[in-house]
């Protein structure tokens, strides 16, 4: 019998860098230095990024990541210029992410664009060799989070979906407390969100020069320019942003996923209601509940947008969104689901018993990104589980589009007698981008 | 306070227009033009209520909706295009094929100029979600259009209208227009996948437009042909790095795809070739997952000796791959021979290997 050997982490990746092995050479086409020669002492700092888009949280992961990055791109020259600035001369600057996507010099890629572009720009970074920490939701239809799952596992890439709440503390301990039985069964998950907004009121006009409106297009089907219809305003579009339950669900309900263990599922049935705006260009309706029905085991999950914040949320930081868990033997609250998630003190005053369900635990979400690119295991928000929550957000979004009840079969990922329906599992792309 | 199921039964219920018209009854001349008032209305909230109530509108709320959506009035406009998305949607609704049959030809009406552009875009996007093989000679059509946007819609219309037809169509437009537009048939054209385009796909790679001829291997990639001697791969010599990469990209996916398909000896050919060109770590570690799923027997040998690649992801696919693998006396035989001439890395990757395969007959 042979006894397992204590995997050094750490001893592995010194020895990496001294390893003898085939040399393989072919014009053109290079290895990556990264991670061939990791340094130990600063895990981060060969790992070398090129950010698409660097607007909104864009800019964020930008300055958080600025001395690691090699390469920007965006389409909106303004931006482009401002993100050269936050990095210095060091950083080459694009406006066509393919030409970012070619440098050999990057290992991973940031990318914060609308979500339209999710897809194509992951799985092209895959086939480029690069590993990929991506803005959630991860896609935009199921076909799309499919393929990109497919693209992670055809080329041995990491990919990290930015729902970062699962990287905090406070859903690690509520993840505890659940998968430890505290509260029992769990049959019902509540979600509470604000309404989405109502507007768009501003004319069609020309795009502004320093805006590549038809690389900000993409894969997106044609749709006139607005300014309330683009850059921070897309959210607010069915086919672009997904609204509220495609943008904060994608938060919300990754840690709902994640305390329920059911990353590797779906629900077998999806009701959606809600009304569209009264007025403006935007599409989301400013209210909406999705009733989600999941089996083996069987559980219910609300989306209310509105919805009402329970009483045990009162104390919680960032409370105007979260979800409650119903269980047999007593409750839970999560507030938030992003940057902020909190949890009840009950559940942050537990210590797991010894023996009980192994539970990831990732101490800051960038930073277990860069180690699952060193270890070469998937993140906390993989794309496996980043594709299931997003699939949550879309079939929301579709039972409402079709107005009517979808059964949804989660392993096949089709709808069952529904051929109209099944026709949304993928989008035909604008031009030639494809997935 | 009305209980959640209670509510989204109720707003379901509005939603599919059932308020308005019960027992599923055709609407009439006197609905019709109630819901349009509705729908031009500067009131909001009975905008709004036409909106969900439009799905059983059907056909014959069509063409009057487009003329409102074409229309000034910003607002109704909205509500129209609205109400038309309803009206498609419903009409697609399992059981309502002949409501569905009846709106895709009403559409047809509103694709033609003076319609806007809004209009007859989102009518294209509207057919794709109603069509059939029926409105297909329409839509082609529009992959003529004078405006680049159109003809773009048309042709992802057609890529998403199922059924023979549409195909066809894809295929006739692949063999007759040029440039960027080409580019872009090809590659509906593989993700339809359908053998059937394989013929003007591997015309197009004799092509002296290299775009031209990679867009096409790419598709043809996507649809898994059998080997074929009249496919035209351009000299590795004549391209750049990011063509490089395209052209092994689609090596690989052709080798999934024949590999999917059973012909595992395609498959094997293509991955052994990465493997030993090794044209780049990424790509390698493509082809060993690609070989160790198509024969894993047969892949063995060269997944072991990953396990001493100079990269770090090359050798932690090999790990994975083999612990993933049964590991039977004879593998486990030849690891033990390996770890003897291992260096001290490879010993630890292959002792994590070993005790995988322990784990699994602990497991047994």
């Amino acid at each position: 019998m042979i006894t397992p050997p204590t995997w050094n982490r750490r001893r592995f990746l010194t020895h990496s860098a001294a390893v003898a092995g085939v040399t393989l050479g072919f014009p053109g086409l290079l290895s990556r230095g990264a991670l061939a020669a990791p340094d130990p002492a600063t895990p981060n700092h060969r790992i070398r990024t090129g950010h698409i888009g660097v607007g909104g949280m864009g800019s964020y992961h930008l300055r958080l990541l600025k001395d690691q990055c090699v390469a920007i791109c965006d389409v909106d020259q303004r931006r482009l210029a401002k993100a050269g600035q936050v990095v210095g001369p060091k950083a080459r600057l694009y406006r066509d992410f393919r030409e970012l996507l070619a440098q050999p010099e990057v290992d991973a890629v940031i990318i914060a664009t609308p979500d339209h572009w999710h897809a194509v720009m992951t799985i092209m970074a895959c086939e480029a060799g690069k590993d990929v920490y991506c803005e959630k939701p991860a896609c935009c239809t199921i076909a799309e989070g499919r393929a990109m799952v497919n693209a992670a596992k055809r080329y041995e890439r990491i990919i990290q979906i930015g729902s970062q709440g699962r990287s905090q503390s406070a859903a690690y301990f509520a993840c505890a407390y659940l998968r430890n039985g505290m509260i029992g069964q769990v049959s019902r998950v509540n979600c509470w969100h604000y309404a989405n907004p109502v507007g768009g009121f501003k004319p069609y006009t020309e795009p502004p020069p320093e805006l590549d409106y038809d690389r900000w297009l993409g894969p997106l089907r044609w749709k006139p320019y607005n300014v309330d219809g683009t850059l921070g305003s897309f959210r607010w579009f069915i086919e672009d942003g997904g609204g509220q339950i495609r943008d904060r669900g994608a938060h919300v309900m990754s840690v709902v996923l994640y305390l329920m263990n059911a990353d590797h599922t779906g629900p077998v049935r999806i009701e959606a209601s809600g009304a569209p705006p009264e007025k403006g260009i935007y599409e989301c309706p400013p209210d909406m509940e999705v009733k989600y029905t999941f089996t083996n085991p069987d559980w219910e999950l609300h989306w209310s947008q509105p919805g009402e914040t329970p009483a045990e949320a009162a104390d919680l930081g960032n409370n105007k969104y979260g979800a409650k868990y119903w269980g047999d033997k007593g409750t839970l609250v999560v507030s938030g689901g992003d940057g902020g998630t909190d949890t009840e003190l009950k559940a942050k005053r537990f210590h797991a018993p010894p023996g009980g369900p192994k539970i990831y635990r990732s101490v800051e979400h960038h930073q277990d990104f860069f180690n699952c690119v060193r270890t070469r295991e998937w993140p906390i928000m993989n794309i496996e589980a980043a594709h299931r929550v997003a699939s949550l957000c879309i079939l929301g979004n579709l039972a409402w589009r079709l107005g009517r009840p979808l059964r949804w079969d989660p392993v096949a990922e089709k709808f069952l007698d529904d051929d109209q329906a099944n026709l949304f599992l993928n989008r035909p792309g604008r031009h030639a981008w494809h997935i | 306070m009305i209980l959640c199921s209670d509510k989204l039964s109720l707003v379901l219920a509005l939603g599919l227009g059932l308020t308005a018209l019960p027992g599923g009854q055709a609407a009439t001349a006197t609905d019709l033009d109630a819901f349009l008032a509705k729908i031009r209305s500067d009131q909001g909230p009975l905008r709004v209520e036409a909106i969900m109530a439009a799905g059983p509108m059907g056909a014959p709320a069509v063409v009057p909706l487009g003329a409102v959506a074409d229309g000034p009035e910003r607002e109704p406009g909205i509500a129209a295009r609205r109400a038309l998305m309803n009206i498609a949607a419903y009409a697609g609704r399992p059981g309502g094929g002949d409501d569905r049959k009846a709106v895709a030809a009403a559409l047809l009406q509103l694709l033609p100029p003076p319609h806007t552009k809004l209009v007859r875009t989102l009518t294209l996007e509207l057919l794709s979600w109603t069509g059939d093989d029926a409105v297909v000679p329409a839509v082609a059509a529009l992959c003529a259009d004078p405006d680049p946007d159109v003809r773009d819609e048309a042709k992802r219309a057609l890529q998403a209208i199922p059924g023979p037809a549409s195909l066809k169509a894809l295929i006739e437009l692949a063999g007759k227009t040029d440039g960027e537009f080409r580019l872009a048939v090809f590659a509906a054209l593989g993700q339809r996948a359908a053998p059937e385009a394989a013929e003007v796909l591997i015309a197009a790679t004799a092509s002296p437009d290299l775009q031209t001829v990679l867009a096409a291997l790419d598709a043809l990639a996507r649809i898994g042909i059998a080997k074929d001697d009249r496919v035209k791969l351009p000299p590795w010599e004549s391209l750049d790095s990011a063509q490089r990469l395209r052209l092994a990209n689609s090596y690989l996916r052709w080798a999934d795809q024949r590999a999917a398909k059973g012909a595992t000896d395609d498959a094997l050919a293509v991955y052994n070739l990465v493997l030993e060109h090794g044209p780049a770590e990424h790509l390698i570690c493509a082809a060993l997952i690609g070989a160790a799923h198509a024969a894993p027997d047969q892949a063995f040998d060269a997944v072991l000796k990953a396990l001493a690649h100079q990269e770090n992801t090359v050798r932690l696919t090999a790990v994975h791959l083999l612990e993933q693998q049964h590991g039977d006396d004879a593998k486990t035989t030849a690891l033990l021979e390996a770890y003897k001439q291992a260096s001290p890395l490879s010993r630890e990757l292959l002792l994590r290997v070993l005790a995988a395969w322990n784990h699994q007959k602990l497991g047994n």
